[in-house]
């Protein structure tokens, strides 16, 4: 027996109400008429008669009928366990789906989830059959069903082996990846003849938070397919991170790191943090984190900044999450990059663009790159020109438009932003027509408060909004753009919506960013102006950050930051012909193991090696990865809010429309709702025929 | 003739009767059958003694079939079956009105009154009623006519128990307007301080009336039966008390029984009788005392006449 909704039990504090009503009610006065007080002694009640409580039975009766009230509105329900057993008939194909994440190393987590999976398996049916897929941020069948066509196996002792060789807790959570992957597995599963083989998923997990997708996109199971989720929530471990890292350097002799600690549990906690520069420990910090809050902790180290060096901030505690209490980072030295910025156009919108542009890549800040004005009259030479452009047009003349489509057929990277009047037609008609991108006009006729768009979807797998996937900076709902240009995109392998915006008309969307490949070059299109009466961008925090991962986006070989996804491929930053891949945590101090590049999957975080050819010769390069597991995030799901972003609810809450037998027979949960009902309304009925007795009775007697 | 009926009728039988003359020829025909003694036909005399003829006896007393027996002339005496003078007296204070039972006290009393009025005029008796409660509010003097006892049920549907009761005042007030020796029937529950109305009785007894009080009581006047705190409220206005039951009960019943104890002992040294009733008995008993004391009273009335009084 459990509760769906345990919290609402708080109700039966109400039980006081009753006894308190009753205790504080005073013996009733009731007016009773009497022939004669000539021999009734003058004696005030005594204290204990007035305090005496009044109509016991009336008062249990009223308290049971809020104790049964509230038990309601918990929604008793049976675990799926309870309705396994030997005498359900119907073949059962059960999938157990353990959650094999870091998170599980919090105390006591494993334990709770062995005994769970114990339980499970006592349950299982001898007619039934059982898979086990494990997951974290990958999945992995150790024990499928047996396909039609196969000899019979002893799958529940193969499911017992599996389930005591479990690996060691790592990674991140997947429940969308896990739960799609058990669902697959019936598809091979034997079918019975007469009934349709019962289909349930039985989710071992601490429902973490971060497991689920943050971009609101969820996985619907299919209705065959049941899910008995057992929840594992663990004694909160006061668990810290680090969630960032910043390498500053100052004047080539010192390195400033910055880390960005958080710390998940609600109580404040005393920690260290070290830095370790090329694996060795320079500096450590004591650290005061407080509750549930994040703390920069600054660590300025004497380094040659001239070099490249491996950084790492470890947080040290003893119930820190393995995973996530380190933060890897290569500090590279690079030039500082020019960006040519060319204005042209005859709006004061432009002028204004410029100003924002130069805000955003201020000289003081530690940018890798530097804005400089570009007059394409005055430097005829394309080639002399900078490794990316930003026009902001509003009328860019012919000459110069063709220059800059030249540009671009050469591998040329631009940022096209357009004034208040739009691209200027000489623009449109040389690179803007090579992109796909067509039609211009305005989307709203008047700019106008009243009226505006927002971001209705981005594309958070591009590089662009890689570094937007955390929820901490994936909301982009306070951008609004109160007008815009209506561009139309023939979506194709080289041009791709990165952003799309939706105005009023809900349904209607238009792209907001686009990035195109035009020969060997790269045009990203903004399609709304830099003009603060079109759009509040430019005053919101989202405008640098923007601004700089679309100049990123154009600069290929800007590849510190990535950020990467467990089980990813790891791809080569550069150019260059990779004979070894080294990933985190594979060298085992004899050499790196090589791997062929196409097999190279992320799985730890640590330091990424890459060894090749490049155009300079031989080359080796290392990068950081950081793969996000966010195992250290103590939010939990509630297993009904879980059910509600899967896109499916209890099986009882589910079916009125399907007969009580039904229901009965097929359900992995079974409310007791209509059980507490018949109890409630009985404990009505005697509560209202009681007080109809006593009033009744009273009335007779006065 | 009124039909024959079992003695002891319940008083929840009794309450669901309203008709106070079908209720009181009922029961006074229960009580004659068997009580009443025949007269002789045609006489209204009883036997008394002989006595030797003196001079100036009237010559039709002699007894002549004695004369040829012993041949002496001898005087017949006889008692004389003289009518009675009943005045019963119903006290309709607001603590009459009180009742948890079938019937209130007042409708107890009222069906008793009736009752005895019937079975006076059944035997051609005087009945007067008087009904008071802080003053005289009905008063039927004593009349032979046959409408009487029509009247007198007529007069007992009309009352309604109200006021205070104050007892004394029409004891004295009977005391004065009743014109000969005869009988008081006092019917109350007699819920009042004791001194005037003991002394409205020795009064009412030097008069040489025979005086008969019925004191009624409801049952829970007679036990205090109620649960927990209760607000009690006089009938009569005497306000209000917040009592605890459980905690007065005792002390209630000890007044209550000092208080009657006292009564009954002043009706003894005053030679009344005195009958308390609950409303919860039958009234037989009740009517049955009244017959005893009633032929008492005529043999009590005709000696004194026959012994020229005193």
């Amino acid at each position: 027996m459990g509760l769906l909704a345990p919290w609402l039990l708080g109700g039966l504090a109400f039980l006081a109400v009753p006894w308190i009503i009753h205790r504080k009610r005073k013996p009733p006065r009731n007016p009773t008429p009497f022939s004669s007080l000539m021999f009734v002694p003058d004696v005030a009640p005594t204290s204990k008669a007035r305090k005496r409580i009044e109509n016991p039975w009336l008062m249990a009766l009223r308290m049971l009928l809020l104790a049964l009230l509230a038990l309601a509105y918990a929604r008793p329900f049976n675990f799926a366990v309870a309705s396994l057993g030997p005498e359900t008939q119907i073949a059962t194909a059960h999938v157990l789906l353990v959650d094999v994440s870091a998170s599980m190393l919090a105390d006591g987590q494993q334990a709770a989830r062995d005994g769970a999976l114990a339980t499970l398996l006592d349950s299982i049916g001898a007619e039934d059959d059982v898979a086990v897929v494990i997951f974290d941020d990958t999945q992995e069948v150790r024990v499928p069903f047996v396909a039609a066509g196969e000899a019979p196996r002893d799958q529940r002792a193969l499911a017992e082996k599996a389930l005591q060789d479990l690996p060691e807790a790592a990674g991140g959570t997947d429940y969308r990846g896990a739960l799609a992957k058990a669902e697959s597995l019936f598809r091979g599963v034997r079918q019975s003849d007469d009934e349709p083989v019962r289909q349930v998923i039985h989710l071992v997990s601490d429902l973490q938070r971060s497991g689920m997708p943050s971009d609101g996109t969820s996985f619907t199971l299919s209705e065959s397919t049941e899910l008995d989720i057992v929840v594992l929530e663990p004694e909160l471990a006061m668990n810290v991170s680090v969630a960032d890292v910043a390498l500053i350097p100052e004047k080539k002799e010192h390195l400033l790191v910055r880390a960005r600690v958080q710390n998940h549990g609600a109580a404040a906690v005393e920690c260290s943090g070290a830095l370790l520069i090329d694996n060795d420990v320079l500096e450590e910090q004591a650290l005061v984190l407080p509750a549930l809050g994040s703390r920069t902790v600054s660590f300025r180290v004497p380094v040659d900044s001239t070099q490249e060096h491996r950084v790492a901030v470890q947080v040290m505690k003893s119930d820190a999450l393995t995973a996530d209490n380190q933060f890897f980072a290569v500090y590279r030295p690079e030039k500082q990059r020019e960006i040519g910025v060319v204005l042209d156009g005859t709006d004061a919108g432009v002028a204004g663009a410029a100003r924002f542009l130069a805000a955003a890549v201020a000289e003081s800040q530690p940018l890798p790159w530097t804005l400089t004005p570009l007059h394409v009259e005055e430097r005829p030479d394309i080639t002399a020109w900078p490794e990316v452009l930003v026009v902001v047009d509003s009328g860019l003349d012919e000459v110069s438009a063709r220059k800059i489509g030249a540009y671009v057929a050469q591998g040329g990277r631009v940022l096209l932003i357009p004034g208040t009047k739009g691209f200027g037609a000489a623009l449109t008609s040389t690179l803007l027509q090579e992109t796909g991108v067509t039609g211009a006009g305005r989307r709203f006729e008047a700019v106008s408060d009243s009226q505006f768009a927002t971001f209705s979807w981005l594309n958070f797998e591009s590089a662009l909004f890689q570094n937007f996937r955390d929820p901490a900076y994936s909301d982009f709902s306070m951008v609004r753009f109160n007008n815009f240009f209506a561009f139309s995109v023939e979506e194709s392998e080289t041009t791709q919506v990165l952003a799309r915006l939706e105005g009023e008309q809900v349904g209607r969307e238009y792209p907001g960013l686009i990035s195109a490949e035009v020969a060997s070059g790269q045009v990203v299109i903004w399609t709304f102006p830099l003009d603060p009466a079109w759009s509040n961008l430019t005053r919101t925090r989202r405008f640098v950050p923007v601004l700089h991962e679309s100049i990123a986006l154009l600069l290929p070989r800007l590849f510190s930051g990535r950020s990467w996804q467990t089980g990813q491929r790891a791809t080569s930053p550069v150019a260059m012909d990779v004979d070894e891949v080294v990933l985190p945590g594979e060298s085992d101090g004899n050499g790196p193991d090589e791997l062929a590049p196409e097999l190279a999957r992320l799985v730890q975080s640590g330091y990424l090696e890459w060894a090749g050819t490049d155009t300079a010769g031989e080359s080796r390069v290392t990068e950081a990865v950081n793969l996000p597991f966010r195992e250290s995030d103590g939010h939990r799901f509630s297993e009904e809010e879980f059910r509600l972003r899967l896109g499916t609810t209890a099986p009882a809450a589910l079916d009125d429309t399907e007969g009580e037998g039904q229901v009965a027979q097929d359900v992995v949960h079974w409310e007791h709702g209509y059980a507490v009902l018949a109890l409630l309304l009985g404990a009505y009925v005697m509560e209202a025929g009681l007080s109809l007795w006593l009033g009744q009775r009273q009335r007779r007697e006065s | 003739m009124a039909p024959r009926v079992e003695h002891n009728i319940a008083p929840e039988d009794l309450a669901k009767v309203t008709d106070l003359s079908l209720l009181a020829q009922v029961l006074v025909a229960g009580q004659r059958l068997g009580l009443h003694r025949s007269p002789h036909a045609g006489s209204s005399v009883e036997f008394s003694q002989y006595r030797p003829y003196a001079q100036g006896d009237d010559p039709r007393f002699v007894d002549w079939k004695r004369y040829g027996r012993t041949d002496r002339l001898h005087i017949k005496e006889f008692h004389e079956e003289c009518n009675m003078h009943c005045t019963v007296l119903l006290d309709c204070s607001a603590s009459m009105g009180y009742g948890t039972t079938a019937l209130s006290k007042f409708r107890y009393a009222r069906i008793l009154a009736a009752s005895i009025a019937w079975l006076l005029s059944q035997q051609h008796d005087e009945v007067a009623l008087v009904a008071y409660h802080h003053e005289i509010c009905c008063h039927l003097p004593h009349q032979r006519r046959a409408h009487q006892i029509r009247r007198i049920l007529t007069a007992l549907e009309g009352l309604k128990p109200l006021g205070s009761t104050e007892t004394g005042p029409a004891l004295r007030w009977v005391g004065d307007v009743m014109p000969a020796r005869g009988m008081v029937v006092l019917i109350s529950d007699l819920l009042q301080p004791l001194p005037e109305l003991a002394a409205q009785l020795r009064a009412l007894r030097a008069r040489r009336h025979d005086v008969l009080v019925f004191q009624l009581a409801d049952e829970a006047e007679l036990t205090l039966p109620f649960d927990d705190a209760v607000t009690l409220i006089d009938a009569e206005g005497g306000g209000e008390r917040l009592v605890d039951v459980e905690t007065v009960r005792d002390a209630y019943l000890a007044n209550r029984a000092a208080h009657f104890d006292e009564l009954r002992s002043l009706c003894l040294a005053y030679e009344i009788d005195y009958m308390a009733l609950s409303t919860d008995e039958p009234l037989d008993g009740a009517l049955r005392h009244f017959l005893y004391r009633r032929s008492n009273a005529l043999r009590t009335q005709s000696r004194q006449r026959a012994t020229g009084g005193a």
